[in-house]
């Protein structure tokens, strides 16, 4: 995949910023509380020199809000509003004490000669941005299913979760019958993959259709 | 490898030649038993069947096959024993191939270099791809449509592919059509028969013991009757028969009436049909010291003359016989005189007649006329003609070697019933039993037709070349039939699994490898005489044209 000389496509969202890397895993810090590329969705970080087409993908496998100061346990403070909206107002200093933050497990990375379905050479640059993927990005990327055996090791503390909703995510960009085909595909591949372990598998393709 | 390759190549795009279907790839395998394949997700196993042609590409050659076994395989049993949910089509979609998938046993059976086949000496590699053997491929191994080749019907559910019998190696060696009752003995026969004729590979001689062959043959189909040799082949074609009369009442246009003079019988002519005579040894060895007692040609004659007890009882002392075997002896010899064709002397003989019309290259077929389920008229017959015309195609080879001139034609002798005549107790002293041993020596081969195979001598059989044969239900049958055949064990399932009308098991000398086929039609339509060369109007005027130069004996 290239991306037009270090533009954004229109639908792609700015929505983080990369805190803690690894190969294996990013960890994310969204701009804003609350807001996250969702659940189980591929994202994308440009990668590599600049102004080149080069980005790591990796599934969104966990989402959380916590405390700016990890030592200050936050109070509640709802008790006499009428709503949650209403406590922000009254505290508008909460918005500053709290952070969304999301964890990516990556699948592969693009440089100039198209996608690897494997792990980057180096992991991605701490302050790179996260940005959400189109509907294109998310079919060229699962064009071809190799990138199942990261998403199956990507297991994160939802399990599974991640990996059927990935898979159905990327069913959904596709129109119905290439989706339905899409989805035989990849459940071909988890029914090798899980070799002996079938209740893995029982589990999985329960989810998948 | 990687997971396309081995799952096969997915829905779109698939870069092999259209031609060529796949079907799966070789996962295991011995040469000793045979390869296993894992059918492609996208290949129904239901569309693959037993006895099907599979071609497998090898690295350095190619492995034709033939489908023996199909199997139902999962890679983890758990998924046996607890499956996922199969209601949901796209899990029943992705479980088929993968985790659980079809397995086809197949037997290679030749291995096709660029130039030529050859058996096969080892296997190909793992994952080698399999294809649905086409048309082409089939045709290249069985022979194309030319003099040397008898197109005899085609493999199962291939109905433009064409099966075809190597003539000169059919010819060559003994051969054999087998099958129960109403199998297609006698129409498959027929089609051997009329396609030696029309590729002039053999002149025949065919002892008809039912008349079916020459003229008019009965058929339970829509059309009740279907030519005869004589009809589709006019003057290449003699008919005899040994009863006029009957052949006659059939309208049917003879050469000749065989007749057989007592003069002519000799003691061996005897021993031959001593089972149908129902004669023992002793008596037997009776006959051979009476013949140099009474001496002459007429000494049979004589002896069947003699009446009353005294005349017996002297000759019995004066040849130191016992009388009692003597006078059981007469008893039985007299059986000859019920027979109408034997006369004390003939009129014409036809041992001679026969030689002449066979000689000339011309196809004889004796009609047996009222004898059809008669023992021994066809017995006797048989043998007594077989002796002397064997003798003669001996003397002509050994003349031929002599003056290193051109032997004689190859000679084909059709047997129906053939266990009347091949029996373990007869094999060992007939005329068949030595031309069946002899093998191609002496450029005469039998074509023996038999619903009871275990009743052949095993010697005999092991000696026919080519085997043809419809279904057998009888186990004695099927192991007699294929005892001594490399891979009898599958071809057993395969011949029990024959239909019981019109398909063949053929293996053995004139084909490359062992073959099923739906048999040719014969007689049903125009189109069927067609194939042999047979014009209607035409013929006949080409044949009346014949026959009169014939007549001319031009
Ligand atoms: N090749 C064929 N073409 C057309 N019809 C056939 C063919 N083979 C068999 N049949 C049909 O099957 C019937 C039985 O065949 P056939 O008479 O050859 O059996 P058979 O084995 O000789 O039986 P039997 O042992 O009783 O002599 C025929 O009458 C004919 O209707
Ligand atoms: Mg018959």
């Amino acid at each position: 995949m290239t991306l037009s000389n270090g533009t954004v496509p229109d639908e792609s969202q700015k929505l983080g910023e990369i805190i803690e890397a690894s190969t294996v895993q990013v960890v994310a810090q969204s701009y804003e509380l609350n807001v996250a590329p969702p659940f189980g969705s591929l994202v994308r970080m440009p990668h590599g020199p600049p102004r080149t087409s080069g980005a790591v993908y990796g599934v969104v496998t966990c989402i959380e809000t916590t405390a700016l100061d990890a030592s200050r346990r936050p109070m509640a403070r709802g008790q006499d509003a009428d709503s949650r909206q209403a406590v922000f107002e009254q505290h508008p200093q909460l918005t500053e004490l709290f952070r969304t933050h999301f964890t990516i497990h990556v699948l592969g990375y693009a440089m100039g000669d198209g996608i690897h379905h494997a792990l980057p050479p180096l992991p991605p640059e701490i302050h790179q941005f996260v940005y959400t993927c189109t509907r294109e990005q998310v079919g060229t990327f699962t064009a071809s299913p190799g990138y199942l055996p990261l998403l199956l090791a990507a297991t994160g503390p939802a399990g599974d979760e991640a990996v059927s909703t990935f898979l159905r995510g990327a069913s959904a960009v596709r129109s119905p019958s290439d989706a339905e085909s899409y989805l035989v595909a990849a459940a071909k591949q988890l029914i090798v993959l899980l070799r002996g372990d079938a209740t893995r598998l029982n589990t999985l393709l329960g989810r998948l259709a | 490898m990687t997971l396309d390759a081995f799952f096969g190549p997915r829905g779109e795009a698939s870069p092999a030649a259209p031609t060529r279907r796949r079907l799966g790839m070789v996962i295991n395998g011995s040469l000793a038993e045979g390869l296993d394949l894992k059918l492609d997700s996208a290949v129904p196993i239901e569309a693959v069947k037993a006895g099907q042609y599979v071609t497998v590409d090898g690295e350095r050659s190619r492995f034709f096959c033939v489908v023996s076994d199909l199997r139902l395989a999962t890679t983890d049993p758990a998924l046996a024993t607890n499956p996922p949910d199969v209601s949901n089509p796209i899990i029943a979609q992705a479980l088929r191939g993968t985790g659980a998938y079809g397995v086809v046993h197949v037997v290679p059976t030749l291995t096709q270099g660029t130039e030529k086949n050859g058996p096969v000496r080892t296997v190909p590699p793992h994952y080698s791809p399999a294809y649905e053997s086409t048309q082409q491929e089939i045709e290249r191994i069985f022979g194309h449509d030319d003099d040397e080749h008898l197109w005899i019907g085609s493999p199962l559910d291939m109905e433009d592919t064409f099966i075809r019998l190597d003539l000169p190696r059919l010819t060559e060696r003994s051969s054999g059509v087998f099958g129960k009752s109403g199998t297609g003995k006698t129409f498959l026969t027929r089609i051997l028969m009329a396609g030696i004729l029309q590729k002039g590979a053999a002149v025949q001689l065919i002892f008809d013991m039912h008349n079916e062959y020459g003229w008019m043959g009965t058929s339970e189909g829509s059309t009740t009757q279907v030519k005869g040799l004589k009809q589709l082949f006019g003057s290449r074609v003699a008919v005899f028969t040994l009863d006029e009369e009957a052949s006659r009442s059939r309208r049917v246009d003879t050469d000749a009436t065989v007749e057989i003079g007592l003069d002519a019988i000799t003691p061996e002519d005897l021993q031959d049909s001593a089972e149908a005579l129902g004669l023992n040894d002793t008596q037997v060895q009776a006959i051979h010291r009476l013949e140099r007692r009474l001496g002459g040609k007429s000494w049979l004659g004589e002896f069947l003359a003699m009446e009353g007890r005294n005349t017996l009882t002297e000759l019995a002392e004066s040849l130191a016989e016992h009388e009692g075997t003597l006078s059981a002896l007469h008893r039985r010899l007299k059986g000859l005189e019920r027979l109408t064709f034997i006369r004390p002397k003939a009129r014409t003989d036809s041992v001679k007649q026969l030689l002449d019309y066979l000689e000339r290259g011309i196809t004889v077929v004796l009609e047996f006329g009222r004898y059809r389920s008669n023992g021994l008229a066809q017995v006797l017959v048989a043998n007594m003609l077989s002796r002397r015309i064997y003798a003669r195609w001996v003397d002509a080879v050994e003349k031929a070697l002599a003056e290193k001139s051109k032997p004689p034609t190859q000679l084909v002798i059709t047997l129906e019933e053939a266990h009347k005549f091949l029996n373990p107790h007869m094999a060992g002293q007939t005329i068949f039993g030595e031309i069946a041993r002899e093998m191609r020596k002496y450029n005469v081969t039998l074509l023996v037709v038999d619903q009871r195979p275990s009743a052949i001598d095993s010697e005999v059989l092991s000696q026919i070349g080519t085997k043809i044969t419809c279904l057998l239900e009888d186990d004695k049958d099927v192991s007699a039939v294929l005892a001594g055949t490399p891979g009898s064990a599958g071809l057993r399932g395969v011949l029990a699994r024959l239909e019981s009308k019109q398909q063949a098991l053929i293996f053995g000398h004139a084909v490359p490898m062992p073959v099923v086929v739906r048999t040719r039609d014969y007689g049903s339509t125009p189109e069927s005489y067609a194939s042999f060369g047979f014009q209607e109007g035409a013929a006949l005027a080409r044949q009346a044209e014949r026959d009169a130069r014939d007549l001319m004996g031009e």
